[in-house]
C-alpha cells in the first residue's frame, strides 16, 4: 500500500515539475538559513565559553615596576579566597608573546624591547560575582597602571549571542511559516486539479487516509529534499569559508566543524523537513476534504 | 430530498428492495434517478426521511466510515467516472487496492473481470482509446471488483447506441441472475421479457410502481447456495459465452450478418 502511494507521490512530482521545484527551493532557503543560524548559535556559545575560561581580569604594571614587586603582588592576590588562579606575565614573557604575534613584521620587532613592555597579572575569580572586588583589590596594588576587565567583553558577547538567538529564531520561524503556507497552497492546487479523481475514489470506497496519503508523502519528499539540499549548501559554504574564518577566529577552537556535528544537523533537519512537509500537506488535504 | 430552495428532487419516495432483485427505475431526465443513486451511496443526505442499507440507517454512518458502505455498493455511472490517466487494468485495480487487496489477488481479479466484460487483451489501454460501450464495460468491471451486494447502474446506457446498450443490459441481467441485487435507472426502453424485475417510475420526484415480472421469491437466491466471488465470475463468464453462442446461432439462422457492436472511440470524458 505504502509503495503504491509513494509511486503516486513521485508521479505527481514528475507531472508538475515547476511547482515541485518552487516548493523545494523555498524550503531549501528556509533550511539553509536555519542551519546557518544553528551553527552560528552553537558557534557563539563556544566563543562565549572560550572567553569565559580566559583570565577574567588582567592587571598591567607600570614599566618601571620590577619583577620582584610583581611577584609580591602575585602572592598578595593569590591569598584572596575568591581568587581561582593567578598567572604572572613578566616583561620577558610579554616580549616573547609580542614577538610571536608579530613574527612576520621585522620592523615592529626591532623597535620593541622588554623594558618598554609592562609586566602583568592574569587573574581568574572563582565566581563572576567576585569580579568587582577583585578589580578593586588589583587597583589597590602598588605600581598598577591599568586593570582590563574581561567581563565587559564576555557581557557584550553574551548580549550578541542572545540577540543572534532571538533574531535567528524569529527569522527562521518566519521562513518556516512562509514555507508551510506555500506548501499548503501548492498542495491545495494539486488537490483541486485532482478534484474529479478524488471524487471518483471516494465514490468507489476510498477512505480519507487513502486519499490523503499520496499528498502527505509528496510533502515529505519535498521536506527531505529541501533538508538535504539546504544542508549541502551550508556544508559547502562552511568548507569554503573555513580558511578565512580560521585566521579570523585565532585561538578560538571552533573550526574545522566536526563532520559528526554536521551529520547530526542533517538528521535533525530531515526530521523537521518531513514534519513540515507532511503536516502542511495534511492540513491542505484535510481542509479540502472537510470543505468537500 | 431537495438541493436547496425550490422544488424537491425527490418527494415522498418510499420503497424497499429485497436481496437478488432487479429493480428498473424509469424516468425522464431530471426525474430524480441520479439523486436516488446519490442517496444510496450517501453522496447526499435526505432533508427528511431515512435511507437504509442492510438494516442500517445511512444517516447514522459517520463520514469517516462512509467508505465501508461504498465498498458494498457497486456504482455504474452514465459518464463512467473512470480515471483518464490510468489504464483499464489500473482503473479496476484502484477499486481493489482501495479495499486493501494484495497484488496477486488484484491481478487474478482483473483478469477475471476483463474476461467477464469481454475486454481481454485491452488491460493496457487508456479509457480514451476505447469506445463508449467498452468504457462502460470497464466501469461495470470496476463496480464488480469487490463483489458488491448491490449494483446501482445510473443510466448505464445513456451515452451508448441501442445495440451496445442492449449488450450492457445483458451483462447486468447475468450479474443479477447470479445473486447481485441490481438497481438500474434509465429513460430508455429495453426488453426485459426474459428476466424477472420490478419497475418503478419516477416523475417529477414522485415514485410509482408500474410493473412487476415474477415474484420476489423467484428472484431471491438461496443464501446457502450463494456462489463465491470466483464462482460468480466463472458462472458469469460461462453464461456470457453461452449467450454469445446463442446469439451467433440465431444470427446464422436468420442469415443476417451482424457483428459485435463497434463504436467510434468515445470523445466524451
Amino acid at each position: 500500500m505504502m509503495t503504491h502511494h509513494t509511486l503516486d507521490a513521485f508521479r505527481a512530482i514528475r507531472r508538475s515539475p515547476y511547482q515541485s521545484l518552487a516548493a523545494i527551493l523555498t524550503l531549501t532557503q528556509t533550511f539553509f538559513l536555519a542551519y546557518v543560524f544553528v551553527i552560528l548559535m552553537i558557534g557563539s556559545e563556544v566563543v562565549l565559553r572560550y572567553f569565559e575560561t580566559q583570565p577574567q581580569i588582567s592587571a598591567f604594571f607600570k614599566p618601571d615596576v620590577t619583577d620582584e614587586k610583581v611577584a609580591d603582588a602575585q602572592n598578595q592576590i593569590q591569598q584572596k579566597e575568591y581568587v581561582k588562579s593567578v598567572k604572572r606575565v613578566t616583561k620577558q614573557d610579554a616580549l616573547s608573546t609580542y614577538r610571536e604575534d608579530n613574527k612576520n613584521d621585522p620592523l615592529l620587532l626591532q623597535l620593541v624591547t622588554a623594558d618598554i613592555l609592562p609586566a602583568s597579572l592574569e587573574v581568574s575569580a572563582k565566581d563572576i560575582q567576585s569580579l568587582p572586588q577583585l578589580e578593586h583589590d588589583l587597583k589597590a596594588l602598588p605600581g598598577i597602571d591599568e586593570v582590563v576587565f574581561q567581563k565587559n567583553v564576555t557581557d557584550t558577547l553574551a548580549k550578541w549571542t542572545h540577540n543572534l538567538r532571538s533574531g535567528g529564531i524569529f527569522l527562521v520561524s518566519l521562513m518556516a511559516l512562509t514555507s508551510v503556507i506555500q506548501m499548503m497552497v501548492m498542495t491545495s492546487m494539486k488537490i483541486s486539479a485532482k478534484r474529479g479523481a478524488i471524487k471518483t475514489m471516494q465514490l468507489i470506497g476510498a477512505s480519507r487516509w487513502y486519499i490523503k496519503s499520496p499528498f502527505i508523502l509528496e510533502g515529505s519528499i519535498y521536506g527531505i529534499s529541501a533538508a538535504v539540499l539546504g544542508w549541502l549548501a551550508t556544508y559547502v559554504s562552511i568548507l569554503y569559508l573555513t580558511p578565512w574564518l580560521l585566521g579570523f577566529l585565532g585561538d578560538i577552537p571552533l573550526l574545522p566543524v566536526s563532520p559528526l556535528f554536521m551529520f547530526a544537523l542533517l538528521g535533525g533537519g530531515t526530521i523537521v523537513g518531513i514534519t513540515i512537509g507532511a503536516f502542511s500537506s495534511l492540513f491542505a488535504a484535510q481542509h479540502f476534504l472537510h470543505k468537500d | 430530498m431537495n438541493y436547496g430552495v425550490g422544488e424537491s428532487a425527490l418527494d415522498d419516495v418510499s420503497f424497499s428492495v429485497e436481496p437478488g432483485e432487479f429493480i428498473l427505475i424509469r424516468g425522464k431526465s431530471g426525474a430524480g434517478k441520479t439523486t436516488l443513486a446519490r442517496l444510496l451511496v450517501k453522496e447526499v443526505t435526505p432533508a427528511s426521511g431515512t435511507v437504509e442499507f442492510d438494516g442500517q440507517d445511512l444517516s447514522h454512518i459517520k463520514k469517516s466510515k462512509l467508505h465501508m458502505l461504498r465498498r458494498q455498493i457497486g456504482t455504474i455511472y452514465q459518464d463512467y467516472k473512470l480515471l483518464g490517466e490510468l489504464t483499464i487494468s489500473e482503473n479496476i485495480a484502484l477499486a481493489l487496492h482501495i479495499a486493501g487487496k494484495n497484488k496477486e489477488e488484484i491481478e487474478t481479479r482483473i483478469h477475471d473481470l476483463l474476461q467477464l466484460v469481454q475486454l481481454p487483451n485491452k488491460e493496457h489501454l487508456f479509457p480514451t482509446q476505447l469506445s463508449g460501450g467498452e468504457i462502460q464495460r470497464v466501469s461495470i468491471a470496476r463496480a464488480l471488483a469487490n463483489a458488491p451486494e448491490v449494483l446501482f447502474a445510473d443510466e448505464p446506457t445513456g451515452n451508448l447506441d441501442k445495440e451496445t446498450g442492449n449488450h450492457i443490459i445483458q451483462i447486468l441481467k447475468k450479474i443479477n441472475s447470479l445473486g447481485t441485487t441490481v438497481l438500474m435507472s434509465t429513460h430508455e426502453d429495453f426488453d426485459f421479457t426474459d428476466h424477472p424485475y420490478r419497475q418503478f417510475k419516477l416523475e417529477n420526484g414522485k415514485l410509482t410502481i408500474t410493473e412487476s415480472k415474477s415474484s420476489k421469491a423467484s428472484t431471491k437466491i438461496n443464501e446457502a447456495a450463494k456462489p463465491t466471488e470466483t464462482e460468480k465470475t466463472e458462472k458469469i463468464e460461462e453464461a456470457e459465452e453461452k449467450a454469445k453462442e446463442e446469439q451467433t446461432t440465431s444470427k446464422i439462422a436468420e442469415s443476417a450478418k451482424i457483428e459485435e457492436p463497434t463504436e467510434e472511440p468515445s470523445k466524451k470524458k
